[in-house]
């Protein structure tokens, strides 16, 4: 038993660790930029210094910033750095890691775009009014900004300032922050035996959301995997008021935010900021439970959504060591396995650079060093830079959005090859392959809903009737193949198969 | 004792407590999807249910109803709720589909806020364009028995095999 939790906490932190690396590397970039190239007082005058209009920029640049709750850890240090306020610094720590553009794109196609929307508004007001509330609380005395030190002079020094903050970050105080939420990952799969949430957010429970609540502070979700769940909630008739405790504690908060706001703030202050922030969830979870929970579902009973927090095997795993390694290699997709591998190099050269330069001599002599002649080179002004910044990050977010849901006849190509996959596993008794491919059948029928939003601004209801219909017969597939019923695996695969063939077919028409 | 000793303490502790936590409340069952017991096999089902439903209540016949509650309105409300699921399964054409999903649509919303004898008048309305819905379901399927028992055959001979 030991073995079988040991081994299950270890692969849900390598998941964990795996989804957060581009997260926590653009978290990472972003922290040099207000270092290096905004300096302190840059920062404060993007955030708006103080008041209300502070909160409301925090809320605005954390929407566009695409980062999750342990790679907004060393934002938030810079932004304590630069002396924001305590309030605005949270109220951005919070809002950042539930949404960005992709993954509100891809909300407003999975649920009913109104849900988005008020889960946003509902955002606002918790940003808003648990930001002024605490710094109403915790008032401060009016602080005096010291000077900058000396802004590295732009060109190849300034980007090189810029790596080396990064590499000095990767062996900082922030990486033990997101260490520590990630061990909240372990921690959690240990306390939740396999499968044991799958009936603990249904619509008629009054004490779901409260239930949720306590799960969702330890939990780790990307923006990402926080919509898709929200998704597969509303498509399940669950909770509407526990989905949203979930995007916003297990999306916004874990145990590393909580472990960095304690040494900042202190303890008193970090539990008035939750006392704060749980009550305003929960109290607003509560009012849209019932106005938000979507029309002519049929209850499932269950949801799959918090598979991923519970421990990822039962008592009778076999080996738990070799399911975990075998599990971990099966799910980690091509693009993270780059991550990975450039994560581990920009480690090795960390490393590298702390035992070489503790003294940051480097960095004094960046500072320092006169900038070289100019000849043709000109010094672009810095709201040229800002403006260029925020086209450049529209158009890559746009851009991004068409890459990663490409047209329906591309997806279409990808779906046909993983249907014989799972038809094949289904049919044959091989177990393990169904459960590896059904997932990512599911995923690829909804990013064709996005995907054909994208391209022509609707989702006609016969394209979401069709993809109903197939996800509906394709999770039934999946329980039998999960209780390894072969018979009804075996029929099941006929009927998603033809319910594939109906949805490619009415693309078509 | 140091602070740091008393923290790992503390975090040791915690561990142990959530470990036995897990320990004691393992469970292996996972959840399972029930129909209805009201839910139909197909939309043709679904019509065919539908006019006896609608025949009964105009002639205030009283005949049972398989709802949960034994109630043929929630019966029919959830009959008309999941047509066009039903017909999406089916390889019912877009424009028959549609025409379906608009044909239906107010009726849908208002089903089981009305009273049945409205319900019956508005079924009424409808009916003529399921039906037509239905046939041509029926007629996709007769034309593709002959298709079906081939493959059967095919796929006897490739287990025998």
């Amino acid at each position: 038993m030991i073995e079988t939790l040991f081994w299950g906490a270890l692969l849900r932190f390598s998941q964990a660790a795996v989804a957060a690396i581009p997260t926590i590397m653009i978290g990472i970039l972003v922290a040099a930029i207000f270092r290096v190239w905004l300096g302190a007082t840059g920062t404060r005058k993007l955030f708006g210094d103080s008041g209300i209009k502070s909160l409301f920029y925090a809320w605005l640049i954390g929407m566009l910033l695409p980062v999750c709750s342990l790679g907004v850890i060393p934002i938030a240090m810079e932004l304590r750095r630069a002396k924001l306020s305590g309030g605005t610094i949270l109220a951005f720590a919070l809002t950042a890691p539930l949404f960005n553009p992709i993954s509100v794109l891809y909300g407003l196609t999975l649920s009913d775009p109104v849900v988005i929307i008020t889960f946003s508004f509902c955002s606002l007001i918790i940003v808003t009014g648990c930001g002024l509330l605490w710094d109403w609380c915790f008032r401060v005395a009016p602080q005096t900004f010291t000077s900058d030190p000396p802004i590295v002079p732009e060109g190849w020094r300034r980007l090189l300032a810029t790596a080396l903050f990064g590499l000095r970050e990767m062996t900082g105080p922030s990486m033990g922050y997101i260490l520590l939420g990630l061990l909240g990952v372990a921690a959690l799969s240990i306390a939740l035996p396999y499968a044991s949430l799958q009936q603990s957010a249904e619509h008629d429970d009054p004490t779901a959301i409260l239930f949720m609540t306590a799960i969702a502070i330890p939990a780790y979700a990307t923006p990402m995997v926080a919509m898709v769940q929200l998704a597969s909630m509303f498509a399940h008739g669950n909770s509407a008021g526990a989905a949203f405790v979930l995007l916003a504690l297990g999306a916004g908060a874990n145990m590393g935010l909580i472990g960095w706001m304690m040494r900042s703030y202190g303890l008193g202050r970090t539990v008035a900021w939750f006392g704060i922030l749980i009550g305003v969830v929960v109290g607003l979870s509560y009012a849209v439970d019932g106005p938000l929970y979507p029309q002519g579902v049929e209850p499932a009973g269950h949801t799959h959504a918090f598979d991923g927090y519970c421990s990822p095997f039962n008592a009778n795993t076999p080996n738990p060591m070799q399911s975990a390694w075998i599990e971990l290699s099966k799910k980690v997709a091509p693009h993270e396995q780059v991550g990975v591998a450039m994560f581990a190099f920009a480690m090795i050269c960390a490393i590298g650079l702390r035992l070489a330069d503790p003294q940051r001599q480097c960095e004094a002599w960046l500072q320092t060093t006169p900038p070289a002649a100019k000849s043709l080179d000109r010094t672009i002004p810095g709201p040229v830079l800002g403006v260029i910044s925020l086209v450049g990050l529209v158009a890559v977010s746009v851009s991004g959005c068409y890459l990663y849901y490409p047209p329906p006849h591309e997806i279409f190509e990808e779906m046909r090859a993983i249907n014989a996959e799972v038809i094949y596993g289904s049919r044959t008794g091989r177990w393990e392959v169904a459960q590896h491919w059904i997932p990512i059948f599911d995923d690829w029928s909804r990013k064709l809903e996005v995907s054909q939003f994208l391209r022509s601004g609707e989702v006609a209801p016969y394209h979401q009737y069709k993809g109903l219909v197939f996800r509906e017969y394709l999770e039934r597939l999946e329980h039998a193949v999960e209780d390894q019923e072969t018979d009804k695996a075996k029929d099941l695969a006929g009927k998603v198969s033809h319910a594939y063939t109906r949805l490619r077919e009415s693309y078509q028409q | 004792m140091s602070d740091s000793s008393m923290t790992l303490r503390r975090l040791l502790a915690a561990i142990g407590l959530v470990t036995l936590l897990g320990c004691l409340s393992a469970s292996d069952e996972h959840a399972e999807h029930h129909d209805p017991p009201h839910r139909p096999a197909d939309f043709v089902a679904a019509v065919e249910r539908l006019q006896v439903i609608q025949t009964a209540s105009s002639t205030s016949e009283e005949i049972p109803s398989p709802h949960p509650d034994g109630d043929l309105q929630l019966e029919a409300a959830d009959l008309l709720r999941w047509l066009p699921e039903l017909a999406a399964e089916s390889d019912l054409s877009r424009e028959d589909w549609n025409q379906m999903y608009q044909s239906t649509a107010m009726i849908r919303r208002q089903a089981a806020q009305v009273s049945l004898t409205e319900l019956s008048q508005a079924l009424a309305s409808v009916l003529p364009e399921l039906d037509r819905c239905a046939n041509s379901i029926r007629s996709q399927r007769l034309a593709l028995q002959p298709l079906d028992a081939s493959e059967s055959n095919l796929l006897e001979e490739d287990n025998q095999s």
